[in-house]
């Protein structure tokens, strides 16, 4: 069972959940934790797990054959980033800084003047600890679109799949294309939500998202204590999402957290149970 | 020659834009001889662009054929772009786009390069 932990706003608490669900689920489950938020993903920090280099993520750009080129404009065409200058007499500039690496350009060239260069745009990584494995995607800084990152990082998943019980992915912040590419492919989401202002509109846009992409939440209410536990409650009503879980605001689960140390609170346990019960 | 102005609205007595990469519309002035023979507005195509605004205007230019530029800044991207197919760029100052053209033919705008001319971050 894929479940991907998200939440819109960053700093709710999407990685806490993350890994305290995954390391309380691997004492009876087998489980794979997917680090997804590969702009910055942190979980190998949060349960001090080594990471072990498994991969490059290697995008293809192009690089124009001079020779070859008859100046006939029709890579710049269909180059959605505009990341292709075209002028008539020069022919062709490639802005590979614009470049998603979507090979449109090379394919849309009648007669082959685009070859393929090969950049590091990524990496992916494997470990294991406290009973679960472990994968992470990282994108190679200056790199301009995490996606590729995270559907590579699926990709080896995707061989692994039917080793675990639970695969828990941890997304990233916000509703972008990389977090649209990480929910895509799981059961459930459980969106974390803080009881703030900022985190309730963030929240929203989550659950639209969600909405969107027919993937079916369970709501997690963190840091319940501190704040306006109203503003996160009257959201999840409005998009009919039900809170499976609220997890207290405590400065024990904090300080474990800033150790490197997993949580083990009682709220995560609960989470866990009802986490197993979804399973059958 | 052809010269483009990123301005405001459609005509030469408009404000000249402060921006380049999604600006409403781009004068194309054409001067032979010290006098200007044409002037046409063409709606700029980055204004409609999710990204790679700069680069669409830059690539809207080219396709006009202008080969100077009078700009008050210009971004990132667009610096890039308009470096490499070689556009001439000169300092707007402020005003319409008649009296940056008048300006340009008497003289009296400075040459850029387009790092100088970026916007401030």
């Amino acid at each position: 069972m894929r479940i991907a932990v998200t939440g819109g706003k960053g700093g709710t608490g999407k990685s806490m959940v993350a890994t305290a669900l995954a390391v309380e689920l691997a004492k009876n489950h087998k489980v794979l934790l997917a680090d997804l938020d590969v702009d910055c993903p942190d979980d190998h920090l949060i349960l001090s797990i080594e990471r072990r280099k498994e991969k490059d993520v290697m995008l293809e750009v192009p690089e124009l054959i001079e020779e070859k080129c008859i100046k006939c404009g029709k890579c710049a065409e269909v180059c959605r980033e505009n990341a292709v200058l075209f002028q008539k007499e020069k022919g062709p500039s490639f802005m590979l800084e614009q470049c998603t690496a979507c090979t449109a350009c090379m394919i849309a060239c009648p007669v082959g003047a685009i070859g393929r260069k090969s950049i590091r745009a990524g990496k992916i990584y494997l470990g294991s600890g406290y009973g679960l494995d472990f994968i992470s995607g990282e994108l190679e800084p200056g790199q301009k679109e995490s996606s590729p990152i995270v559907n590579a990082t699926k990709e080896v998943i995707a061989h692994k799949e039917d080793n675990y019980d639970f695969i828990i992915v941890d997304t990233a912040a916000g509703t972008h294309c990389s977090v649209i590419a990480a929910v895509r492919g799981c059961s459930v989401a459980l969106p974390v939500a803080e009881p703030t202002p900022m985190g309730s509109h963030d929240l929203n846009l989550i659950l639209e998202l969600l909405h969107e992409l027919k993937i079916p939440a369970e709501g997690v209410l963190n840091k319940e204590g501190i704040g306006n536990r109203k503003l996160a409650e009257d959201v999840f009503e409005e998009h009919h999402v039900e809170i499976c879980s609220i997890i207290p605001y405590k400065r024990e689960i904090a300080e474990l957290y800033s150790r490197g140390i997993p949580i083990e609170d009682e709220s995560i346990k609960a989470l866990a149970k009802k986490v197993q019960g979804w399973k059958k | 020659m052809k010269v483009a102005i990123p301005s405001e609205k459609s005509e030469m007595g408009s404000t000249i834009s402060p921006i380049f990469g999604r600006c409403p519309y781009f004068m194309i002035v054409e001067i032979e001889a010290g006098k200007i023979v044409k002037s046409e507005a063409i709606p700029n195509p980055g204004t409609t662009q999710p990204g790679g605004a700069g680069m669409a205007a830059a690539q809207e230019l080219s396709k006009q054929g202008a080969e100077t530029l009078i700009a008050t800044t210009v971004g990132p991207n667009a610096a890039i772009a308009l470096e490499s197919i070689g556009m001439e760029i000169y300092t707007a100052i402020s005003g319409t786009v008649q009296e940056n053209v008048d300006a340009f033919m008497k003289g009296n705008l400075s040459r850029a390069n387009p790092q100088n001319t970026l916007s401030k971050k």
